[in-house]
């Protein structure tokens, strides 16, 4: 039986169901795994076609020359079977199946036959009903969108449209990811699977994971038990309320509902939890760049007094202690800064604050040691201030908001995100993903 | 009893029960609800109008240690009340983390149990008592 780490670490790939047709999603497959760079073969198939996007396109699986290791399937439903049994024997350690029909339609059989054949020839499964997977250690993308950027988080989700926003915007902010994969009907491989892949894959630092339901309970809890010891795993669960549950026996399973326990399971084991799309990104981004601060005491540091202020309502609310200063490092701050700076929590370094104000004060306050973590605003046009975090980020985790700052700003942004610092466009989101930091327990 | 039948005839008498008459404490909840893919889970929290109108408890995931007991019992709202407030002394919640213990244990040793209510039971400045308790098989 091969894994799902053989199915990505693939040399050869066949397209089948290629088209030379725009807007076709067999166009679509093949155009990405070209235009990702993948370095291996790539074969396109399909009976009508001689050349397509400049390759050499197959009549069948069996008529390619060598042997293949995954074939991507974009074919109507009813000849899946024969298509998974010709890739077997070529040598196929799996196969992505895009095409829909089957279970989701109530095509059980069709199904079970696919996995039946697959089993035969050890291959694997991922599919069928899904968008695909992308892998960018391998410049493997059998998906869409195209995603290029190589970065370090592992997307593993249910719906295609989230994981394939969440790639969309690493892919924006220069930050990447490690892969992408939506599942569909799960015939084979599950969450689980790459749950555990991504646990064990250097290429992947955090595990970003879009639930909509649990199946497999026992096998979910032992493998989030094992996997949150290595990676942070990030977690976004569209809530279930209560309705539909058969006779409520006990007052205690009336509040419970199924969120709560699901929420009370994230924390036992450390697993952040988000609440919508944004925090689920924002999340993955932190914990992958940043390690769990050894308390909650944060510092703000900001150029601007407005955004000081909401970020610490911010962290109020979430349980994040803006500690005053103390004397030594008033003093020290005092000695440093110009006259016009306001010393306190938030240390407001004022509107014509320099990168070089910034390192000055950051270097003090790291010195003094009473913080467990810092926010760094910049609310204005500031240059160079990527620098002045870069410099002191392994010291202790920095979380940086920019705002106000028009051009600079994003290019600056552009900056942080390539050398993972943890920036965010508002205050708040930065407050919330210095939260999320809290729940690992790695 | 000696007069049971002077007001009703025909009164039959099968027994008496006969319950403590306990000193009001803090009302609290704890219970127990099994979700189909997660395990069973335990519930915390203050009884009255905080469980049923605020629905301010919390849950965990068994099986729990003490360390994750208390941390179920800080994190209600309502936790100020077990501290002390308002001239009242503070609650005995070593009495409580036991409480959720022992819930956990039966819970492992008795597979067949798929809900528990104790609502309410008191907590005092020492010691807590069960006041009603239901156990679904």
């Amino acid at each position: 039986m091969y894994t799902l780490k053989d199915m990505l670490h693939v040399k050869s790939i066949a397209v089948v169901g290629a088209s030379n047709h725009s807007g076709k999603i067999g166009h679509t497959l093949l155009k990405n795994i070209i235009d990702g760079g993948f370095k291996g073969s790539i074969y396109p198939v399909n009976i009508k076609e001689d050349n397509i996007l400049g390759y050499k396109c197959y009549k069948d699986i069996l008529s390619i020359p060598e042997e293949i290791d995954l074939a991507v399937i974009a074919v109507p439903a009813v000849i899946v079977n024969n298509v998974i049994k010709e890739a077997g024997q070529k040598g196929a350690k799996g196969a992505i199946i895009i095409s829909g029909g089957f279970k989701e339609i109530g095509n059980n059989d069709l199904e079970a036959e696919i996995l039946e054949t697959a089993e035969e020839f050890g291959m694997r499964i991922i599919g069928p009903n899904c968008q695909g997977v992308s892998y960018t250690a391998n410049k493997m993308c059998a998906t869409w969108p195209l995603i290029k950027e190589q970065g370090f988080i592992g997307i593993v989700s249910q719906s295609g449209t989230i994981g394939a926003a969440l790639s969309t915007w690493a892919e924006k902010d220069e930050m990447g990811i490690s892969c992408f994969a939506s599942l569909g009907n799960k015939s084979d491989i599950s969450e689980t699977d790459f749950i555990e892949f991504f646990a064990e894959d250097p290429n992947t630092k955090v595990v970003a994971l879009n639930l909509e339901g649990i199946q497999n309970g026992e096998v979910f809890v032992d493998v989030i038990s094992r996997a949150s010891q290595k990676k942070p795993i990030v977690v976004l669960k569209p809530g279930k309320t209560a309705k539909g549950m058969k006779a409520i026996a006990s007052h205690t399973k009336s509040i419970a509902g199924n969120d709560r326990i699901f929420s009370a399971f994230c924390r036992k084991y450390g697993v952040i939890r988000a609440n919508d799309i944004t925090e689920f990104y924002d999340f993955c981004k932190i914990a992958g760049s940043s390690k769990k601060p050894k308390g909650n005491k944060m510092l703000i540091i900001t150029s601007s007094g407005g955004a000081g202020i909401i970020a610490t309502d911010t962290a109020e609310v979430n349980g994040i202690e803006i500690a005053p200063i103390n004397e030594k490092l008033k003093k020290t701050l005092e000695d440093i800064l110009p006259d016009q700076c306001v010393i306190s929590n938030p240390l407001d370094l004022t509107g014509d604050a320099t990168a070089d104000r910034y390192d000055k004060a950051l270097k003090a306050v790291i010195d003094d040691g009473s913080y467990d973590f810092l926010l760094t605003i910049f609310g204005d046009p500031i240059l160079g201030a990527n620098n002045a975090i870069s410099k002191y980020k392994n010291d202790i985790p920095i979380i940086v908001s920019y705002l106000g700052g028009g051009e600079i700003e994003e290019n600056e942004v552009k900056i942080m995100n390539k050398n993972n610092i943890p920036v965010f466009p508002t205050p708040e989101r930065a407050v919330k993903a210095a939260k999320a930091l809290l729940e690992l327990k790695i | 009893m000696n007069n049971v039948n002077t007001n009703i005839e025909n009164a039959e008498i099968e027994g008496v029960l006969v319950v403590e008459n306990i000193e009001e404490g803090l009302e609290c909840i704890v219970g127990m609800v099994k979700d189909i893919q997660l395990g069973p889970a335990l519930m915390f929290g203050l009884g009255g109008i905080f469980v049923e109108i605020l629905k301010d408890v919390s849950f965990s995931l068994l099986p729990i240690d003490e360390e994750e007991a208390l941390e179920m019992i800080k994190s209600i709202k309502g936790y100020e009340l077990l501290q002390g407030c308002r001239g009242n002394n503070s609650k005995d919640i070593s009495a409580i983390i036991k409480l959720l213990k022992n819930v956990g244990d039966l819970v492992k040793d008795n597979p067949d149990i798929s809900e528990i209510d104790i609502n309410p039971f008191f907590v005092y400045e020492e010691g807590i008592k069960i006041v009603d308790a239901r156990v679904i098989i």
